[in-house]
Order: structure tokens, then C-alpha cells, then sequence
């Protein structure tokens, strides 16, 4: 288990290694025309782009360049072109309502898809079965900035729920912090609890036919321990996986449409203003974001699977 | 003569298709005693299968439907609702499966599973439970190690003794084994046939085991049923059914198996066409199309009665004195020979 880990670990190093420079050709190779009259962004003067050329290295190196770039993304040296702020600490401040958002509706979603999920599978067949996939069908098909906005509209603004968007810190007053969460977590939620209870509910259909299932059931268990033992510990991989990029990309930014509904603040969001007004250091900054935690979720998940399944542990990288 | 552990009575399994109701099983009856090993033999599809699950109320599902009546003790099988025969499973009658690498479960470990078993039914500590196991499982010929490995880490062989040793947590009184070798190599059959007989001497549990294999029904078996298309078409001890074979299907099946077929060197017999379907009613003797031996009184089904002498039945309307004829003139009189594929 110990050589599986160091494997993955330098897995994820190198994978992370390669995402940098795809980034990296991405903003500054690949597009046509000077760099840094794009960094500049839109309220750029001459002056300011000869600074950003020396400054940036974009007159030396293909590696000097790459080498400043992740420099600057790395120590937080990155400057917001377009109104002088620090991207670091940009992204600092809206990382704890990011984290907030994701960690709520991943443990949100993973539960409700799990219970949905393995409930519509015991129950296929009936009608209960078909209501239940039928719910998971109308939740993928509800688009979040929809339920987001309905949501506040007669939960926040009409009936004086929840309030109208915005964030408290954890640290400062828990239970505002849940109240302001609420809906985001669950308008988050409903298109994942859809997916996940959709694929969770084909892998427990299969396994429910394996043999050992019917050994289980052979030994005379319950059934609701042969369901939790034997049929759900054997069906949660393909969701675990779903569950490592899906969670990494929220954490990264990613969801940027219900930060932008609920008016969150976060990194999502930040992404999404920057891009607005062309402003490239925090667009770059917040890709590598969300590059880092989607790798650092999937090595987690290569992990998760090796626990859930011994099988998986003699395997290579 | 004591009462019998397992009393089948009549019984029948259908399953619903698209096409319409399937008869897998029908009219099967057959007693089980304790310390013997009744073995029942078919070719593939001929219902031994679904009739042991069916005991054990592994294949009850929405379309599935039972008729006659299973007496386990004073338990009536088919009847009880699922709670009461969950209670049953395990601990009076166990399975031990066909293929012991599917019938585990790939992460969880052998000897949990053993323990699992023994936990379902008995108010033990974990860890007595784990002494327990770990004592069942060297007594059924495993290594200690195996009692923390994963399936993925063991043979085939070792495997099946975790099955064993499984079936065995809770010392039931009827075993149903299920082709327990059919998966296993040569080598490896022969150690798990002499553990099953070294049980049945230690334990006294009745054995009913499922098979196509007849090398296995001579290692292990008291008495022999054979199943054609879902029917008993012969029963009787494994002397009475090998060396006196009553019905022309039993020629069949005794002369396409080598080691017990004729001399050395001689092609095997193969029984020409294949099974009837089984939707729909009965036209006659089931075995009728394939059967050379058919004549006018076979548009009947036969009884299966013992028409040789007792506890010997069969289900031909052939008289005795003909079925010899033939037999004894044509060897395996009438059965195509072809050759063995290679």
C-alpha cells in the first residue's frame, strides 16, 4: 500500500508538471499576436507593455518565459492588469467560499445520489423504482443558473427564507454561514444527485446479479446488509471516480455558475468577471487552480479505489 | 428407516419469458438422508440447478413461479416467506457454488467471509467467531495465511475450500453443492470430491449435488436422479443406475462419458439433436424426439416408477425385458457415434 502511494504521488507531480506547460503555451505560445498585450488586458498604455515584456521575460526564452510565468503563479506575484490588485490574495479571499460551497453539496450530493441511487435499483421494476430514476432525469435537466435563480427568487427574495445571496465566514457565525449555503449547496446539487444516482443505480443493477451476491444471500444475511456489504461497497467505484473530478472542479472554480447566482464571491466567480474584462494573469492563475485540485482529487481517488477494492493495489501506477 | 432431511415433493419451477412461462422444472420428488449424497444429473438446461435454488429460495423473483412442496424437517420450503428461510439459509442448508471465484466477494476478506456466515446466525463475539473460522478453515485443508487474503490472492482449489468452509460455519444438515467442481481443475476436483466425502463421514450432513460430471456421481453419490428437460427420468442407487440403466436418456448420458463408456479406443457416443423447449404443454415422453427407441405409446408421458425392482425408477415405457434386449445387443444401441471435437 506504502509503493502504491509513492507511485501515485509521483504520478500526480509529473501530471501537474505537464499541465503547467500546457497552461503555459495555452496564454502564451499558442495565441496569436504579443502576450503581453493580452496580460496588459483592455485599459493598457505602451509604457505598461514594455514593462510587462521585461518584466515577464517575453522578449528572452521559451523557458525563461515558462520559468517567470509559474514564478509569478506560484509565489503569488501576479498582478491584475486591469485594476492593480493582487491575484493572490484575489484568490485567497474567495478560496474559503469556494471550499464552503464545494465541501457542502459534495457531501450533500454523495449522500442523497447514494440513497436515490441504490433505492431506485432495489426498486426497479416498480413504480417507485421508475418515479425515483424519473426524479434523477428531471434534475439533470434542470440547468443550475434556473433552479439557482428560482430558488432565490421564491425561497429568498418571496417567502424571506434564506438571504439573498452572499457569504458569512464559518469562523465568524456557523450557523449564518449554513444559512447562506443552503441554497447554493442544493442548487449545486441537483444536476450531480441526478448523474450520480443514474450511473450508481446501473453499477448496483449489475452487481446485484453477481455471485457473491446471491453467496451473501446463500449465508442467510439480511438483506439490507447484503445490499451494504456486498451490492454497494462493489457498485461505488464508477461514482468515486465521477466524484474526484466533479468535486475537483468545484473546488477549483468551477462552479462558476452557482457562485455567480448566489452571489458567492469565490474563486468561480472571480474567474468569471476576470474573463469579463479580458483580464488574463487571474484567468491563468485560476486554471492552474483548478488543473491542481482536479490532479490532487484523482490521485485521492486512485487511493479510494485501492481501498475499496484490494484488487486494485498490485496494479502499476 | 429414519425420516428423510430434505423431502422434495412434486415440484416445479416456471419462469416467465417474453415468449411465455417456462416449465425448468416439473413433477421432481426425491428424499435426502442424512450422511448421503444424492446426486442429480443432467446436461446443461435440464433444471438440477434451478431445482436446488429453488430449495434454497435463491431464484424467487417476480416471475418466477413454485409448485409442490419442499419439506426441510417440518419446514415447508416454498411456503415460508423470505425472513423465515433467511433464517434457514446458512445454518440448517448451505451452499457451496459452482464457480468459488465469483461466489466471493473480490474485496472483502476470505476469512471475513467466513465469519460473516457464522455471525448471520449466532450470537458470538467477533473475535470467538474469528477463532472459530480460522480453525474451519484449516480443518478444510486451508493455510492460516488464508484467512487475511483476498480471493484475487487464492487458487482456484483454496477458493472452493473457503466455500467449504463457508457452507460449513453454521454445521448445517443438508449441503447443497451446486457443480462444485466444474470449475476446478483435474487435480484439484479430486482433493475437493475427497474433502466432501471426508465431510459427509465427519459431519453427517446430506449432500445433494448438482452435477453433469458422472465421474463425480460415481466418486461421491449413494443414489443417483437423473434430469432430462426439466423431469426425473431415472432414479435409483449409483450401482442400479451405471451397471442396469433403465432409460434410453441414461444410455445416453453413461455412453458419451469416457472412463465409463466402452473399451478403450472407442469413439464416444454423442446423443444426437438437443432438448424440447419447454413453453407450452407436453406432447408425450419428453425425450421422444431424440430417442431411437420411440414408438406409439411414448405420445404419453410416462410415470416414473419402479418397473425394475425397488427404489429403482425410471420413466420409459419400453418394457424391462426389451430395454435389456436393446441395450445388451446394440451397446449403446441407436445413439449416433460421432466424434469428439477437438
Amino acid at each position: 500500500m506504502l509503493s502504491f502511494l509513492v507511485r501515485r504521488l509521483a504520478a500526480m507531480v509529473l501530471v501537474l508538471f505537464a499541465i503547467s506547460v500546457l497552461t503555459f503555451s495555452i496564454f502564451n505560445v499558442i495565441p496569436n499576436g504579443e502576450p503581453e498585450n493580452r496580460m496588459a488586458g483592455r485599459t493598457q498604455t505602451p509604457a505598461q507593455v514594455e514593462a510587462i515584456r521585461r518584466e515577464w521575460g517575453f522578449d528572452r526564452g521559451m523557458v525563461v518565459q515558462y520559468a517567470t510565468t509559474m514564478r509569478k503563479v506560484f509565489t503569488g506575484d501576479l498582478i491584475s492588469y486591469y485594476n492593480g490588485s493582487r491575484v493572490g490574495e484575489e484568490i485567497l479571499r474567495g478560496l474559503p467560499r469556494t471550499f464552503s460551497l464545494a465541501v457542502g453539496a459534495a457531501l450533500l450530493w454523495m449522500a442523497l445520489a447514494v440513497a436515490l441511487g441504490l433505492y431506485s435499483a432495489v426498486r426497479s421494476g416498480r413504480l417507485s423504482g421508475w418515479l425515483t430514476g424519473a426524479l434523477a432525469v428531471i434534475g439533470i435537466s434542470m440547468p443550475v443558473f434556473w433552479v439557482g435563480a428560482l430558488m432565490n427568487h421564491y425561497l429568498g427574495f418571496e417567502a424571506g427564507l434564506f438571504p439573498n445571496g452572499g457569504y458569512v465566514p464559518l469562523t465568524e457565525d456557523p450557523l449564518a454561514w449554513a444559512h447562506h449555503l443552503i441554497l447554493p449547496w442544493t442548487a449545486l446539487s441537483i444536476l450531480f444527485i441526478g448523474v450520480y444516482s443514474r450511473v450508481l443505480r446501473s453499477s448496483v443493477m449489475d452487481t446485484m446479479s453477481e455471485d457473491y451476491v446471491r453467496t451473501a444471500r446463500a449465508k442467510g444475511l439480511s438483506e439490507g446488509r447484503v445490499l451494504v456489504r456486498h451490492v454497494l461497497r462493489n457498485s461505488l467505484i464508477p461514482i468515486v471516480s465521477l466524484w474526484g473530478l466533479d468535486f475537483g472542479a468545484v473546488l477549483g472554480g468551477g462552479a462558476i455558475l452557482t457562485e455567480t447566482v448566489f452571489d458567492l464571491q469565490g474563486v468561480g466567480q472571480y474567474a468569471a468577471e476576470s474573463i469579463d474584462q479580458l483580464d488574463v494573469p487571474p484567468v491563468l492563475a485560476v486554471t492552474m487552480l483548478g488543473a491542481f485540485f482536479i490532479v490532487v482529487l484523482n490521485t485521492v481517488v486512485d487511493v479510494l479505489y485501492a481501498v475499496l477494492d484490494p484488487r486494485i493495489r498490485i496494479g502499476r501506477l | 428407516m429414519s425420516s428423510p432431511l430434505l423431502r422434495v415433493e412434486d415440484l416445479g419451477v416456471s419462469f416467465a419469458t417474453a415468449e411465455g412461462s417456462v416449465r425448468a422444472v416439473d413433477s421432481v420428488s426425491f428424499e435426502l438422508r442424512t450422511g448421503e449424497v444424492l446426486a442429480i444429473v443432467g446436461e446443461s438446461g435440464a433444471g438440477k440447478s434451478a431445482c436446488a435454488m429453488a430449495l434454497m429460495g435463491l431464484n424467487r423473483s417476480p416471475g418466477a413461479c413454485f409448485s409442490g412442496a419442499a419439506w426441510l424437517g417440518e419446514l415447508e420450503l416454498l411456503a415460508v416467506p423470505d425472513a423465515a428461510l433467511r433464517r434457514v439459509r446458512g445454518t440448517d442448508m448451505a451452499l457451496i457454488p459452482q464457480d468459488p471465484l465469483s461466489a466471493l466477494n473480490p474485496v472483502q476478506r476470505a476469512g471475513d467471509q467466513v465469519v460473516e456466515a457464522m455471525r448471520a446466525h449466532e450470537r458470538v463475539s467477533r473475535r470467538a467467531a474469528r477463532e472459530r473460522a480460522r480453525a474451519l478453515m484449516v480443518s478444510v485443508g486451508l493455510p492460516a495465511a488464508a484467512f487475511a487474503a483476498h480471493p484475487h490472492e487464492l487458487s482456484g482449489g483454496m477458493r472452493q475450500r473457503v466455500m467449504i468452509a463457508m457452507a460449513l460455519s453454521c454445521q448445517p444438515r443438508v449441503l447443497i453443492a451446486d457443480e462444485p467442481t466444474t470449475a476446478l481443475d483435474v487435480t484439484i476436483q479430486a482433493q475437493v470430491l475427497a474433502l466432501l466425502a471426508e465431510l459427509r463421514e465427519r459431519t453427517g450432513a446430506g449432500i445433494l449435488l448438482v452435477t453433469h460430471d458422472l465421474g463425480v456421481v460415481a466418486a461421491l453419490a449413494d443414489r443417483v436422479a437423473v434430469m432430462y428437460a426439466g423431469r426425473l427420468v431415472e432414479t435409483g442407487t449409483v450401482d442400479e443406475v451405471f451397471h442396469d440403466p433403465q432409460h434410453p436418456y441414461t444410455w445416453g448420458l453413461l455412453g458419451s462419458t469416457p472412463g465409463l463408456a466402452g473399451a478403450r479406443g472407442e469413439r464416444l457416443a454423442a446423443i444426437a439433436g438437443a432438448p424440447p423447449s419447454r413453453l407450452g404443454p407436453d406432447a408425450g415422453c419428453r425425450f421422444r424426439a431424440r430417442c431411437p427407441h420411440e414408438h406409439a405409446a411414448c405420445a404419453a408421458m410416462p410415470e416414473l416408477a419402479e418397473r425394475v425392482g425397488p427404489g429403482h425408477a425410471d420413466r420409459c415405457w419400453l418394457p424391462v425385458d426389451q430395454k435389456r434386449l436393446r441395450r445388451e445387443h446394440g451397446g449403446r444401441i441407436g445413439l449416433e457415434p460421432r466424434g469428439i471435437a477437438a
